[in-house]
Order: C-alpha cells, then structure tokens, then sequence
C-alpha cells in the first residue's frame, strides 16, 4: 500500500507523478460507494456512509475526516449493518460547515485484506458557522487527536470552536501545522485531492 | 591428546584461518578443510551463572522436548534425574559422550550443542515445593484466540537443546531423554529451525515462515538491557540468575497469509519485508515513528499492527523473543503444518509478559493467520559450576 502512502517528500518530489503511480497500482477496489461521494458537493453532512463489497472486521476499522486546514473532525464509533459491509460513522459536533473536507478510512476484509484509502468531498450551502481556529495559548487538554492531513514534525494541537456559538457548543480538537512550510504543502495537498474521482483503495 | 584439547586445537586452527581468509591469504585444500569442520567443532560452554541457551546467539536446529515426573516421584528421585541429566548435557556440550553411550561417535561434533532445563507448574506442585514457585510464574491465563491441544501444551519439565548440526542434535535428545524416562514420561517433542550457519551473516536477523523478518527488537545479549529483561533476581533466592520461559506453538497458515499482496502483508506488522524496516524508516533498525499519517490521515503503522500492539516503552514490559521455525510437511490436503515454536525468556511472566500478550489478544491482524494451538511455561534455574548441578538450589 504505500506504493500510495504518499509522504511529503514525495509531494515536493512530483506531485502528479506520484499520484498518477498511486492510481495505477490501485489493485483493490473494494470501497463500492460512500456517501457523502467522492467528488460530490453536498450542503448537509452529519454522518459518513461507506459501503464495501465484503464484510468487513469492525474491531479494524478507522475512519477519519479532516478539512482542507488540516483541521482533524472529531467522528463517533462506526456502525454496521447486518451484512457488515455498510459502515455508518457518524460525526460528533452534528452537521459540516461549508469546505473541502477528506475522509480516510481503512478496513480489514473477513478474509484478512487490509484495504484503505480516502474519499474527498465538498460541503456548499451549509448554514452551519465556519469553524474558527483560535489561538494556541486556548489548547484543549482533553480528548483529541486523530492525526490530520499530514504530519511532518511540528504541529500544534488546538480546540475549534463555531464562530457564533460559545466555546463549548462544539468542541473539535485537531491539529495543524506549526511551520509556514507545512501549511503550504497542505494547500498542494487539497488541490490535488480536488482532483475527481479518485476513492482509491490502497493496499 | 585428549579429546577436549583436540577440539581446543582444532579452534585456534580455525580462528587462524578464518583471519588469513580475512587479509586475502588464498586458501589450500587443507585449510579449505578445517573451514569445512568448524561448525561442527564449535563449542558453548555448559557451566556459568545463568544456563546456555538462551543468550547463546541461535543455533540452527532446536529442539523441547516436555516431559511429566512419574507418580511417584520423590524429591530426592528429582535431584538424581537433574544430576544425571546436567552430566549428560555437559559432556554432550563439549563434545564427549554421555555415560553410558550406546552411539558415542555422534557426539563428537557437538555444533554449538546446549541443553537447557526447565520446571514446569507440576514440577513444584508434585514435589511439594509449591512455597518456592518463583515471583509472578504460572500457567497463562485462557485466551480466547487460543486452540491449544494437550500434545503441545503443559509438562512438568522441559529440556530445550539446540545445535547447528541436526545430526548430533538427534543424538543429543536420545540420550538427553534416556536419562529423564527413567524418572519421568516424554510427553511432547517439538523441533525447530533457523538458517543454517554459514547461510547469512551470524548477526542477521531471522526471518519466519511468513517471510517476515522477526526478531529485531530484542535485547542484545550482553548488555544490560538483556539481564535485567531476562535474568531473575533473588525472589526465592534459589532462582537468582534463573529466568522463565513462556512457549507457545503457534501456528501460521502461510495458505491464507499467501493470499494477502506485500502491502496488505507489511501493514500486519508495521514493517517492510524487504529488510525489516518499519513502514516509516528505511533501515531495520530505524526507530518507527508512531505518530506518522499518510495523506489520508491514516497511520501510516495502523492501530492493528503487530508491532503497535506488541510494543512498548515500559521497559518492564519487555523480554527475550527467541522463537524457533517449525515445519511438519506438507498436510494431505496440501496445506501448510508450519509455523513458530514461539519462545521468550523473561525474569518474571506475569509483570513482563502477560500484559504483552493480553495486548495482542485484544487486537493483532497478525491473529487472522496465526493460532496458538500449544502452550506451556517454565521456570529455568541458573546455571552451574563444575560439580554443581541444575537446580541445586532447589533441590538440595
Ligand atoms: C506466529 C506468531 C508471531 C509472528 C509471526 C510474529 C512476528 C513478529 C514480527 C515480524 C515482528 C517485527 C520484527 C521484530 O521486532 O521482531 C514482531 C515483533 C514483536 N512481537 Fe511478534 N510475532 C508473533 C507472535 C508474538 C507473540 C505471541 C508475542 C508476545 C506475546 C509477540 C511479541 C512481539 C514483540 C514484543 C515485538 C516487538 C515489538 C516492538 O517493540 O516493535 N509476538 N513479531
Ligand atoms: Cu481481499
């Protein structure tokens, strides 16, 4: 899989080359549709629904939503249906604010295959408040920290707060990058996922 | 010249030779046959603080051999069977034949040749010394990705031998349980392996049956580290220098694990197969970054992976992982009967191993293709002096 593990280096390196490669060597599609979908632009998301062609091993499963700051959302336990190939994982604060967001998710099949990859979407027309990054020296101690887009040494952690409610109305903690360099690679990192469609399954 | 000072002999030649090889010196016929002779002269010696075979770099072929004291075994019956079976496995050691033996030629290129013993549960129960059971020794709890058979689980005592020659590791166990039947009942033999000498460089890494290199994390023996993993302080004070030892047969279905590409494969452990680098490094012994994400915001090392659940940074929690390879042929149906003769020494199982081992139940993509399906623990005494014997301070 990490034939599309792509580092940051790799980003500075050539960024089309390396994601073109990471298409090419897509050997497992096994993510059979998602919603919010790849590619879409949607208004109201409050839960990710991904679908697979095999049931898959919950005690395996991580899903995680950033924004295109790099902004990590928080997301509750997921659950299945029956057959154990719907997967509904809902988020936390309650409906998305208007932005690029990216999902990335990893599973294991019953028959022990690994498969990740990630779902990149756009949220429009949203009336939820945007999120608000305030200043470091207000770092939440508590809950945290699924990693964000990427990580290269510095980051900070925060706490995200809605710009017209009060502090405690939403609570997403994330992380986001220290270092002036960083933030701009992050900016590589979305325009390339705007690319469409492009739900790769990676390992 | 006696037999020892032949084999001293024969030592020094071989050290000379492998230096003249070093500076380019072209090898003759003879010397070329002495080279050929030094794997099987190669000797570790028997008596020290702590028993061989443990610290001792691996040798290429193994073998536990689980043995339960009959009835009526007496204390005293137990000290005769320990002394006779320490004198057994020094003269094997160094190359002599045990007394009596009836095949004295097969002990003459002893390979490495050590045989280390171990009290089971039942050793101190029968005998009743339950009072001197060591600190945090007893059986596993169940877990529940066990499926464990009596053929490979529990025995009173163990004797592990090992040696690069699988001839004279033969012999060694037919004499080595010669000895021991006449005051106890073989149980269970499990046989392993790893690369023969001579294969890869001596400080290689072993690789197991699923192709994965395993065995970089270790303690090196020497070092502190090592000793104070594995060797037990004085809690009683007869095991000292001892160290306990947890096996587990596990087996590996290389069937269903051939199934899975490379990057399915290395994302189970968290490591390259390649050269056992883990998926955020470049060498083997690069330190993994945890915390590393890809640009989905993954770990790039998953929650799942072997090494994340195995690992720790308590260092009371680590221990030796010396495990051997096993493989019993091809099944009739045409799959594998292979796996690990999962072996790790540690001063105390309960506060070193269990809370490792209940980590790996809890979660381990490793568990869909293995099952440990034997399971036994031990208590190794420390070693002896010349005249002493394994488990004096026990027995005595
Ligand atoms: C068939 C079963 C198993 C296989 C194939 C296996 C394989 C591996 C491999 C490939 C590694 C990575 C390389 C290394 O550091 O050696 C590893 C690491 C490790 N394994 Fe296992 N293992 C098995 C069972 C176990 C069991 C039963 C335990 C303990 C209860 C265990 C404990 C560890 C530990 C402590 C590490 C080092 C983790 C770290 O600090 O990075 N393994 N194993
Ligand atoms: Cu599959």
């Amino acid at each position: 899989m990490h034939k599309t593990l792509v580092t940051l280096g790799a980003l500075i390196a050539g960024l089309t080359l390396a994601f073109g490669s990471a298409s090419a060597a897509t050997a497992h599609s096994e993510l059979e549709g998602s919603v919010p979908a790849q590619g879409s632009t949607v208004s109201t998301v409050t839960e990710l629904v991904l679908t697979f062609g095999e049931a898959v091993v919950p005690d395996y499963s991580t899903v995680v939503l950033a924004n295109s700051a790099g902004i990590s959302v928080e997301l509750g336990a997921p659950t299945y249906d029956t057959t154990a190939t719907v997967m509904t994982i809902p988020i936390t604060s309650g409906a998305l604010p208007n932005g690029d967001y990216i999902a990335g998710f990893r599973i294991v099949s019953v028959d022990g295959h690994p498969i990740s990859g990630e779902i990149d979407y756009t949220v429009a027309g949203s009336d939820v408040p945007a999120f608000v990054v305030p200043t470091p020296s207000d770092s939440a101690t508590e809950a945290a920290t699924q990693g964000p887009v990427v990580t290269d040494g510095t980051t900070e952690t925060v706490t995200l707060t809605r710009a017209n409610d009060g502090p405690n109305v939403l609570v997403v903690v994330g992380t986001i990058f220290a270092a002036l360099v960083a933030l701009g690679l992050v900016t590589v990192v979305l325009l390339v996922a705007i690319r469409r469609n492009r739900a790769k399954a990676t390992e | 010249m006696t037999r020892r000072g032949f084999l001293l002999s024969a030592g020094t030649t071989t050290g000379a030779f492998a230096l003249g090889a070093g500076v380019g010196v072209a090898a003759n016929a003879a010397v070329a046959l002495r080279a050929d002779t030094a794997v099987g002269a190669a000797t570790v010696n028997f008596y020290g603080a702590h028993q061989a075979g443990i610290e001792t770099p691996f040798q290429a072929h193994g073998v536990f051999l689980g043995f339960d004291l009959k009835r009526d075994t007496t204390h005293v019956m137990a000290r005769r069977m320990m002394e006779l079976l320490t004198d057994d496995a020094a003269r094997l050691a160094q190359g002599d034949p045990a007394l009596p033996d009836n095949d004295p030629y097969l002990a003459e290129k002893p390979a490495r040749l050590t045989a280390t013993f171990g009290f089971g549960p039942g050793f101190f129960t029968k005998l009743g010394l339950s009072s001197q059971i060591p600190a945090g020794f007893a059986d596993l709890p169940a877990y529940r990705i066990d499926k464990l058979v009596p053929e490979y689980s529990g025995s009173d005592l163990v004797i592990s031998i090992g040696s690069d020659d699988p001839l004279t590791l033969a012999h060694a166990v037919r004499q080595l349980t010669r000895t021991a039947r006449s005051f106890s009942s073989i149980r269970w033999s499990q046989k392993g392996f790893v690369r023969s000498q001579g294969v890869a460089p001596a400080t290689q890494t072993n690789r197991n049956l699923f192709g994965q290199v395993d065995g970089t994390i270790n303690p090196a023996p020497g070092t502190e580290a090592f000793a104070g993993q594995v060797w037990a302080e004085g809690s009683p004070s007869w095991f000292a220098g001892g160290t306990q030892l947890v096996l587990r047969r596990i087996a590996m279905n290389l069937d269903t694990w051939d199934k899975l590409d490379e990057g399915g494969k290395e994302i189970s452990v968290g490591r390259k197969l390649s050269n056992g680098a883990p998926l955020t490094g470049v060498h083997e012994f690069d330190a993994a970054d945890m915390e590393a994400k890809n640009s989905a915001g993954l770990s790039v090392i998953p929650d799942f992976a072997h090494m994340r659940r195995a690992r720790t940074d308590n260092p009371k929690e680590k221990f030796l992982r010396r495990p051997l390879n096993y493989d019993d042929g091809i099944l009739l149906d045409g799959t594998s009967n292979s796996g690990l003769l999962f072996a790790a020494y540690m001063a105390n199982i309960q506060t070193q191993y269990l809370p490792v081992q209940q980590r790996l139940v809890d979660l381990d993509l490793l568990n869909t293709w293995t099952t440990p399906i034997g399971s036994a623990v031990y208590a190794l005494p420390p070693g002896c002096l010349p005249g002493g014997f394994i488990g004096e301070g026990l027995l005595s």
